[in-house]
């Protein structure tokens, strides 16, 4: 066997490896009840506010703090704890996913993805980092 | 029976003129592509001058196509709106200058850019790919075939299957738009001199919903201007390479398609290059995510096909290429404009909806792109088989293919298409290697010590980035294909990943430029690499030393690496170009990849938040995991300690729908007093339709960045500033009355107010009882909140010559009114309160962050390009001395 033909073998299985290796250590997406089970687990949570309930944003007592309620596609509503600032056009937001990990209290999240209806363009996603 | 409406004020004459030009340009690239092939065949040989005919076709294209992109441009400058495009794209107020910009913020605009590129390039190709040409532009003009299809919007009854859509037309009307066949302003119609006439189109201008969209205002900044020409002609220029390979593969000349190939391949890797670079530019600059690459799925699929242009490139280089490393080269010059086709159906077929922070539009044109992706990778396998019968076998195969590919992408099934493009692409390398043995021919082992054995090695590396950053880009196609749940990555596990690659990518480039093709001197090479080695360890040794974060091992490896790629390349200059300094544009470009690399991990591993607040950080949320305090409030005219500097929020302004936030940053003198170092005005793009974006604003210092950015503002505020009047109205709030004695409290909404007393300004000891009343006195009214600030409030109460004569006073931190009405005796009055929200209640949610050695980047960005193309230029210098 050539020396080439070695390394290409050997590039090939490391490439294989870092794929299978990142999607493993790659975040999923599941439901409140799921990241319930798992609360160790960063979780993205797809659902959509709650406009009935209370969405707080004091930025007086802490501007990184966001509470708002969540109902997952499931139905399950959980109220959700971002450490973030407030995003610019949430209240506009049809969808959310919210990414973070279930606690006692609620769901806390380390960041936000807000999809925007827009009645004649097209729909836009905005991510806040 | 329908009465024929008359559109008023239409100009229809500019849609028929840009339909001509689109079927010209369609018609003379097919024309081309025949008189080209003919021109190849020997058969028919000696009839016309075959090669001429194909030159006049494709320069009649030329024509055509600058004739479309001319009449779009002149409708969106002149503003004719009865076209869907310039309505969707450009407005009454949008400025001249971002006429480009909304010329390619569109699908059909944006193909247009790629196929004006594209066309300039077939001209050059033309007159100097010499012996090539019959070849090159054959398959060039397959090409653009396919591109001026995705703007035919041609519908094709297809039988059994019904209409089909191809491509998507930029001279289509509004009111063709089955999206707004319904509504009322196309329905109306008036009879005039008998005749039914319709007025929509001025009415377009004053109607609140149907108004001219015009260009997002997010995109309206110079970068929109200058990225994507600059991306487009990079992703053209991709295309070069692959003409190249492929007609190598069909003249069966195998390695000498590198030679004319090789300046176009650097080109494109300094133009590609240099255009994904911009992009991180434009995000640093003008986007919120706080840094200059984000990993998005657009930002990637981009970078992916620079990455194997640049392995291309490299293998490219090889002199006498054989064996695997002519396979891996013609491989990875192929794959890299596919992989631009790839990302353009990654992009547009809206599959990766939520995983990107850009919108995605589908026109209904994924099957059309599906098609365009899969015969462009069948076609070099078709000319990689020798014999006739297998090509038979194999066209029924790939027309099939493509039937499949485009009814499962109309479909929606994209999912199934792309196990079928990767079980097409598994089949077709077999049968390729099948018949390798004859085809390639074989060689000895390259020797370990030999400069292709590490060129080839590198090149692998770099693939297998781009084969990373593919796999993780794709997983909401993984997610389509499996059923699987995998969220889109992050930023830190892209990081984690490719810095292992950096890592590799950095070491090769210090050390390979030593090594000499198919030689073996292993002592010499180590000597020369030594100085440059040493000099490294020491600056981190340094670094060490003098940086107490500098800690992370993988962090300091590959600042040791990059250090390493940089110092090398100066080196090998200095040793070895220094007479022949036109032989340093490689070294240059390797010096410029090795500072990108270097500034993006000091950046990022030193980047400081400064506008971190440990301050009242309320306990209960105190969790190490979330622990984020990034984001700080500022009020108006407050001044807030931020690392080295004191940031005050000095004011808002609104500028037509961009509001600006005047912060200042000061410096604290020694004696207390604050001095003024600069200001920075973040922004927030207003826009109800297409969403509020904040805009960063950046103080450029040589070594540091100082970025700030707002993340919060109240959006009521900002409107409220738009139209000042109805501010007044709504801030003040009624009068309220109360009966008062002293030591009786008033409880606010969030403060609560105690009537201390009256003081006396003049003696009331001794009043007159005869005379008209004459007495001036002040009230005093303290007021508290609950946090325990306060403030005094004196309203005025005096009476002369019996005269009333009151004077309110106001606090200006509570914005609180207080007037005494009426003393009613010895004890009780009658007080007049009202809240006044001040404007003083302004605030802002701000970050701030100091970037260091951003620098280091853009000056390696620069070193890049130019290297590039410093060598490509001497490349061809070389090629026409050898010519002569």
């Amino acid at each position: 066997m050539k020396k080439s033909h070695i390394i290409i073998l050997i590039v090939i299985a490391v490439s294989i490896g870092i794929v299978f290796f990142s999607l493993n250590s790659s975040e999923t997406y599941a439901s409140f009840t799921e990241s319930n089970n798992h609360r160790n687990k960063v979780y993205h949570v797809v659902g959509k506010l709650n406009r009935e309930k209370e969405i707080v944003y004091d930025p007086q007592s802490d501007a990184n703090i966001f509470t708002f309620y969540l109902i997952d596609k499931e139905g399950v509503e959980r109220k959700v704890y971002l450490h973030k600032a407030k995003p610019q056009d949430f209240d506009k937001s049809e969808q959310i996913v919210v990414i973070g990990k279930m606690q006692e209290d609620g769901f806390h999240a380390k960041d936000i993805l807000t999809k925007c209806p827009s009645k004649y363009s097209d729909a836009q996603t905005t991510e806040v980092k | 029976m329908e009465q024929k409406v008359v559109y008023l004020g239409e100009e229809l004459i500019w849609g028929a003129i840009g339909d001509l030009a689109i079927a010209t340009a369609f018609a003379s690239t097919f024309m081309a592509m025949l008189f080209y092939t003919f021109s190849v065949k020997n058969k028919f040989k000696g009839i016309v001058d075959w090669k001429w005919m194909g030159r006049i076709s494709f320069i009649i294209h030329a024509v055509s196509v600058f004739t479309i992109i001319g009449v779009l441009l002149y409708i969106m400058i002149t503003q004719r709106f009865e076209y869907q495009y310039v309505w969707q794209h450009t407005s009454k107020t949008l400025p001249f200058k971002y006429i480009f910009a909304a010329f390619w913020e569109g699908q059909e605009g944006s193909f247009l850019l790629w196929t004006f590129w594209l066309v300039i390039i077939s001209m050059v190709l033309m007159f100097t790919a010499k012996e090539w040409e019959g070849r090159v532009m054959t398959i060039f003009a397959v090409v653009q075939m396919f591109i001026i299809s995705m703007i035919l919007g041609t519908v094709i009854d297809v039988p059994f299957f019904g209409e089909y859509k191809l491509g998507s037309n930029p001279f289509t009307l509004f009111r063709e738009n089955p999206q707004w066949a319904n509504i009322p302003l196309l329905k109306q119609k008036t009879l005039e001199n008998g005749i039914y006439v319709n007025h929509y189109l001025d009415k377009l201008m004053n109607s609140p919903m149907m108004a001219p969209r015009g260009l997002n205002p997010a995109l309206q900044n110079y970068w929109m201007t200058i990225h994507p020409p600059t991306l487009f002609l990079g992703f053209a220029l991709t295309l070069v390479p692959y003409l190249f390979a492929v007609a190598g593969l069909w003249s069966g000349k195998l390695s000498e398609w590198t030679r004319p190939a090789l300046p176009w391949a650097f080109t494109g890797v300094g133009i590609l290059g240099g255009g994904v670079l911009m992009g991180g530019a434009w995000a640093y600059e003008a986007l919120n995510f706080g840094g200059f690459w984000a990993w998005d799925p657009v930002e990637n699929s981009s970078l992916v096909p620079w990455l194997t242009l640049v392995s291309a490139g490299h293998l490219m280089l090889v002199p006498q290429n054989k064996g695997i490393n002519l396979r891996a080269g013609i491989f990875l010059a192929t794959i890299s404009f596919l992989l631009v086709l790839y990302s353009t159906f990654l992009t547009r077929s809206g599959i990766l909806g939520d995983a990107s922070v850009h919108s995605f539009t589908d026109l209904g044109m994924t099957g059309q792109l599906l098609v365009y992706l899969f015969f462009f990778m069948l076609l070099p396998v078709f000319f990689s088989f020798k014999r006739l019968r297998d090509k038979q076998f194999f066209i029924v195969g790939m027309v099939a293919t493509m039937v499949l590919a485009y009814l499962l992408g109309e479909g929606k099934d994209i999912a199934i298409s792309l196990v079928a493009y990767i079980i097409v692409s598994l089949i077709s390398s077999a049968f390729v290697n099948k018949s390798d043995e004859v085809y390639y021919p074989r060689k000895q082992d390259d020797s370990i010590y030999s400069r292709e054995f590490w060129m080839f090695v590198g090149s692998l590396v770099i693939a297998a980035s781009a084969v990373h950053l593919t796999a993780v880009t794709s997983i909401p196609v993984i997610n389509k294909l499996f059923g699987s749940k995998y969220a889109p990555m992050g930023i830190d596990d892209y990081n984690m990943v490719q810095a292992v690659f950096a890592l590799f990518i950095t070491l090769l480039m210090a050390a390979i430029q030593y090594l000499r093709y198919k030689q073996e001197k292993p002592e010499k090479f180590w000597m020369n690499i030594m100085r440059s080695l040493i000099a490294s360890i020491l600056l981190v040794i340094i670094g060490l030393i003098a940086f107490d974060e500098f800690r992370k091992p993988m962090y300091i490896v590959i600042v040791l690496t990059s250090l390493f790629a940089i110092l090398g390349n100066v080196d090998y200059i200095i040793k070895f170009v220094k007479k022949h300094l036109k032989l340093a544009g490689p070294s240059i470009a390797h010096i410029g990849f090795g500072m990108v690399i270097l500034g993006a991990v000091i950046s990022a591993g030193h980047k400081k938040i400064i506008s971190e607040n440990n301050n009242g950080i309320r306990l209960e949320m105190l969790n190490e995991e979330f622990k984020n305090n990034e984001n700080i409030m500022l009020h108006q005219h407050d001044t807030v300690e931020m690392g080295p500097y004191h940031l005050t929020f000095v004011n808002d302004t609104l500028v037509g729908h961009i509001a600006y936030y005047q912060i200042d940053y000061l410096k604290k003198n020694k004696d207390g007093s604050f001095k003024r170092e600069f200001t920075l005005w973040p922004k927030l793009i207003t826009n109800d339709r297409m969403g509020n974006v904040p805009e960063p604003s950046t103080k450029h210092y040589l070594l540091k960045d100082v970025f700030t950015h707002v993340t919060y503002v109240d959006l009521a505020k900002v409107k409220r500033k738009a139209n000042p009047e109805e501010a007044q109205i709504q801030e003040q709030k009624e009068k309220q009355h109360f009966t008062l004695e002293k030591g009786d409290t008033i409880f606010g909404t969030s403060f609560y107010i105690v009537f201390e007393g009256f003081e006396a300004l003049t003696d009331i000891n001794h009043v007159e009882e005869s005379g008209p009343l004459s007495v001036t006195l002040r009230g005093s009214f303290i007021v508290r909140n609950f946090k325990g600030e306060s403030d005094t409030i004196k309203p005025i109460y005096e009476v002369k010559n019996n005269i009333l004569r009151t004077e309110k006073d106001f606090s200006k931190a509570f914005g609180i009114e207080m007037e005494v009405e009426k003393i009613l005796d010895d004890k009780q009055i009658e007080v007049a309160m009202r809240e006044v929200k001040a404007d003083d209640d302004n605030f802002i949610i701000m970050q701030a962050i100091i970037f260091p050695g951003i620098n280091i980047l853009w000056c390696g960005c620069f070193l890049m390009v130019f290297g590039s193309f410093f060598a490509v230029v001497r490349r061809i210098g070389q090629r026409r001395n050898g010519a002569q």
